[in-house]
C-alpha cells in the first residue's frame, strides 16, 4: 500500500491538472506530458540525468573496485583503513553539499587557495558556476560520495571466493590475471551487476547533492529530471506536470528494476 | 506501616474530591483558552525576540495562546503549501508579499479589511503597508504588514578611498567604479545570481527606470529601457567575484565582509553585523539610480496572513495586529533580525538616534516599490528568475531574451 498507493496517486496527477495550492482542478489527459516534452529545456535535462547517473555510476564502479582490490590485500592498520573509507558514504548528504561548497568556494575556498599557492591557477576558478564545468563537478562529487559502498560490496563478494576454487586454479597453471578473470570474477560478478543497478536507480533519484550545491543552475546546465519535477511542482506549484516529469524517468527506471529483479532471482536459484 | 480502615477510607474520599476538581480546573482552562498556532521562519536564528514577544502576549492575553513554529526559510513556502492543502496547516503564518497573489487565488487568506476597520488602529499604519497586502483588481486587504525592507547599498569607504573613486549616484558610476577596481585587481559588487538575488536585481532594475507593470496593469518589464537597465546589470558581471553569477547571500555577505567586494546591495537586515566589521568604514547609499532626482527601489513586506481555514479567526487577529502596536512593533524592529517599522510612530522613533544606515532605508523605502502581487510572481521569484539570469550572465541569451521570459512568467493566469 505505501509503494502502489503514491505510485498510482502520482500516475493520476499526471493526467490531471492539479495546483499545490489549488488541488485537483481537471482531467487533462496526455496534456501534462505533452508540455513536458514540448518544453525546449526538457532534453538537456534529460541529457544532464544520464550523464549524472551513468558516469557517476561508472566512476564508483572503477574506483570502488580498485578501492576492493586494495583493501583485500593484507597491509598494517587495514581495519583502520577499511572504517575511514565508509566516511564519504557514511556521511549525510546534506554535510557532504555543504563541506564541497566551502571546499569549492572560489573566493575562500581551500581548494581555489591551494591551487593559487602552488601556481596551478592564476586565477580562482568557479567551478559550480560554470555551466560547463557545473555537472562535472556534481559527478565527481557524487563518485567521491558513492565509491565506500562499491569498495565494500565488492570487497565482500571478494572475500566469499572459495580459497580453494583460487588453489586448484594455480595448481592447473593459471597466473594472477587468469585467477581473477575465470575465477574471481565470474563469483563476484552478480554481486557487482546488483550493485550497479542498485546504485543507478538510487543516483538517478538522488536530487540533495545538485539542489544544495547549484540549484540545478547556472541555468538549467546542472538540472536532473527528478530535480525539474521538484521545482515544477513545488517552485512553480504545478504539481500534475511536476507528477508528468518524473513518470518519464519511472518509466526508464521501470526496466532497470525488472532487471534487478531478474538477476535476484537468478541469484538465489544458484 | 499500617493504615486502619478509617484513615485509608479518608484518603480514598479526598481523592474523590481532589481528582475530578483537578480534572474539571484543567477541562475549563481547556474549553476557554484558543490556541493560535503560528508558522514563521527567522532571519536570525539565534534571536529571542519572536519567542519573547509571543511569550509577551500570552501573558496578557490569558485566554489567548500562541504558539510558535520556526520553520527555515528555504522549506518555510513549500512546508505551508503542502501542509494547508493537507488541511493541517497553521492559524497565521508569516508571508512575504511576493507570494500572494497565488494564495489569494486560491481563496487560502482570509480577508482582513473589515477586521481592520474595527480594529481603528489602522491609521498609525503606513498606507503603502497595506498596498503590500493587496493584490491587483482588490482593495481588500489580505496580509497584515510587519516588516519592511527597502534595499539599499553599501559600500566600502576605505577601498573607494584607497583608489581615488568617488561615491557613485548613477548605475553608469557604479559601472565606471567597477571598471577602475577591476584594474588594481579589486572585485566590485556581487550580482547574486543565486537564491534570493532576485530582490537585489529588482532594486537595479527600478532604480534604473523599468517598471514591472504599467498603470493599466500591463506587464512592463519586458520593455526597451528595462533591457537596456538589465544590460548595465548583466554587465556588471565582468567586474564581480568568481562564482557571483550563482553566489547566494553567504557567499555574497562572506565577500563584502572580507574586503573582496567594495560593494554589496542588501537591507537593513544586515546593518548591524557591517557595521560591526566595517565601523566607519561602511557607506550606506540608496541604490544608484539612472536619475539620482528620481530615486526608486524594491522594498520587500513581510507580514501576517490570517488563513481562512482557520476557525479562531478573531484570536488570530488580536495577535497579528498586536504586533502592530508600539512596544512590539518597537522591539521587533531594532532587534538584531528587525527592519523597518510599517507604523508611522516607530518609524520615526527608529529613524533618530541610530544607526545612520536606518535613515537611508528609510528614506528609500518611500519611493520604494513591491514586486507586482500578480499569480506568476511567486513563479518568477521561486523558480524562473535564476536560471533566466544565469543563463544571461553566461552569454546564452540576450538581456532582451531574458526579460521576455520572466514577462511571460509573470503574465501568467
Amino acid at each position: 500500500m505505501f509503494i502502489l498507493y503514491p505510485f498510482l496517486r502520482a500516475i493520476w496527477y499526471s493526467v490531471n491538472e492539479v495546483s499545490l495550492l489549488g488541488g485537483m482542478l481537471g482531467f487533462t489527459g496526455i496534456e501534462n506530458y505533452k508540455r513536458v516534452f514540448s518544453n525546449p529545456d526538457f532534453p538537456s535535462i534529460v541529457s544532464n540525468s544520464f550523464q549524472w547517473t551513468f558516469i557517476a555510476v561508472g566512476l564508483q564502479l572503477v574506483v570502488g573496485t580498485l578501492g576492493a582490490l586494495l583493501l583485500n590485500q593484507t597491509f598494517k592498520l587495514r581495519g583502520t583503513v577499511r572504517g575511514l573509507a565508509m566516511i564519504p558514504w557514511a556521511t549525510p548528504s546534506v554535510l557532504v553539499a555543504l563541506i564541497w561548497m566551502w571546499l569549492l568556494d572560489p573566493n575562500h575556498g581551500l581548494i581555489n587557495a591551494f591551487a593559487l599557492d602552488i601556481g596551478l591557477i592564476d586565477e580562482p576558478v568557479a567551478l559550480l558556476s560554470n555551466p560547463d564545468t557545473a555537472l562535472r563537478t556534481l559527478i565527481f562529487i557524487d563518485a567521491w560520495q558513492g565509491v565506500p559502498f562499491f569498495a565494500v560490496m565488492i570487497l565482500a563478494a571478494l572475500q566469499s571466493v572459495p580459497e580453494d576454487l583460487k588453489d586448484a586454479a594455480k595448481t592447473d597453471g593459471c597466473s594472477r590475471f587468469m585467477v581473477y578473470r575465470h575465477v574471481v570474477l565470474p563469483h563476484i560478478l552478480p554481486t557487482v551487476l546488483i550493485t550497479v543497478v542498485l546504485r543507478i536507480i538510487w543516483t538517478a533519484n538522488y536530487v540533495d547533492l545538485i539542489y544544495i550545491l547549484t540549484g540545478g543552475g547556472p541555468g538549467y546546465a546542472s538540472t536532473t529530471i527528478p530535480l525539474s519535477s521538484y521545482v515544477t511542482a513545488y517552485k512553480i506549484g504545478d504539481m500534475g506536470q511536476g507528477a508528468a516529469v518524473i513518470m518519464v524517468q519511472a518509466a526508464v527506471l521501470t526496466f532497470l528494476i525488472a532487471f534487478y529483479v531478474r538477476l535476484t532471482n537468478q541469484k538465489e536459484e544458484k | 506501616m499500617k493504615l486502619n480502615k478509617k484513615a485509608f477510607t479518608a484518603v480514598i474520599a479526598a481523592f474523590a474530591m481532589i481528582v475530578p476538581a483537578m480534572f474539571t480546573s484543567t477541562s475549563a482552562n481547556a474549553a476557554t483558552k484558543t490556541t493560535i498556532e503560528y508558522w514563521l521562519w527567522q532571519d536570525n536564528a539565534t534571536d529571542t525576540t519572536w519567542a519573547d514577544l509571543a511569550k509577551q502576549f500570552n501573558s496578557i492575553n490569558p485566554r489567548i495562546q500562541v504558539n510558535l513554529q520556526v520553520i527555515p526559510l528555504a522549506q518555510y513556502p513549500d512546508k505551508l503549501a503542502t501542509s494547508l492543502v493537507s488541511g493541517s496547516g497553521p492559524d497565521v503564518a508569516r508571508f512575504k508579499d511576493s507570494w500572494l497573489g497565488a494564495y489569494v487565488k486560491s481563496k487560502l487568506a482570509a480577508p482582513l479589511s473589515q477586521k481592520i476597520t474595527s480594529w481603528g488602529r489602522g491609521g498609525n499604519v503606513n498606507p503603502s503597508a497595506f498596498d503590500s497586502g493587496r493584490v491587483p483588481g482588490s482593495n481588500e486587504v489580505y496580509m497584515m504588514p510587519h516588516q519592511n525592507t527597502a534595499i539599499y547599498m553599501y559600500y566600502n569607504k576605505a577601498i573607494f578611498k584607497k583608489y581615488g573613486l568617488s561615491v557613485p549616484k548613477t548605475q553608469d558610476e557604479v559601472l565606471a567604479s567597477a571598471k577602475t577596481l577591476a584594474a588594481s585587481d579589486q572585485y566590485a559588487l556581487d550580482i547574486r545570481g543565486g537564491a534570493g538575488g532576485q530582490d537585489q536585481w529588482a532594486a537595479w532594475m527600478l532604480a534604473g527606470g523599468a517598471r514591472f507593470t504599467d498603470e493599466s496593469g500591463n506587464i512592463t518589464i519586458d520593455s526597451a529601457k528595462a533591457v537596456t537597465v538589465n544590460q548595465k546589470y548583466l554587465d556588471l558581471n565582468k567586474y564581480a567575484p568568481p562564482g557571483s553569477s550563482t553566489a547566494s547571500f553567504a557567499q555574497v555577505k562572506a565577500n563584502f565582509l572580507a574586503g573582496t567586494s567594495a560593494m554589496m546591495i542588501h537591507h537593513v537586515g544586515s546593518l548591524v553585523e557591517m557595521r560591526a566589521k566595517w565601523g566607519a568604514d561602511l557607506g550606506v547609499i540608496p541604490i544608484p539610480a539612472e536619475d539620482p532626482k528620481s530615486p526608486a527601489t524594491i522594498q520587500a513586506m513581510s507580514g501576517n496572513v490570517i488563513l481562512a481555514a482557520s476557525k479562531k479567526q478573531d484570536a488570530a487577529f488580536k495577535w497579528v495586529s498586536w504586533l502592530l502596536t508600539a512596544g512590539p512593533m518597537l522591539k521587533m524592529s531594532m532587534s538584531p533580525q528587525g527592519q523597518l517599522a510599517v507604523t508611522k510612530t516607530e518609524s520615526a522613533k527608529q529613524g533618530t538616534g541610530t544607526d545612520a544606515g536606518y535613515k537611508v532605508a528609510l528614506t528609500a523605502a518611500k519611493s520604494a516599490q513591491s514586486w507586482p502581487r500578480l499569480v506568476g510572481t511567486t513563479t518568477v521569484t521561486s523558480a524562473t528568475w535564476a536560471p533566466t539570469l544565469q543563463d544571461a550572465f553566461a552569454g546564452k541569451s540576450t538581456s532582451a531574451e531574458a526579460l521576455k521570459k520572466i514577462a511571460g512568467t509573470l503574465a501568467q493566469k
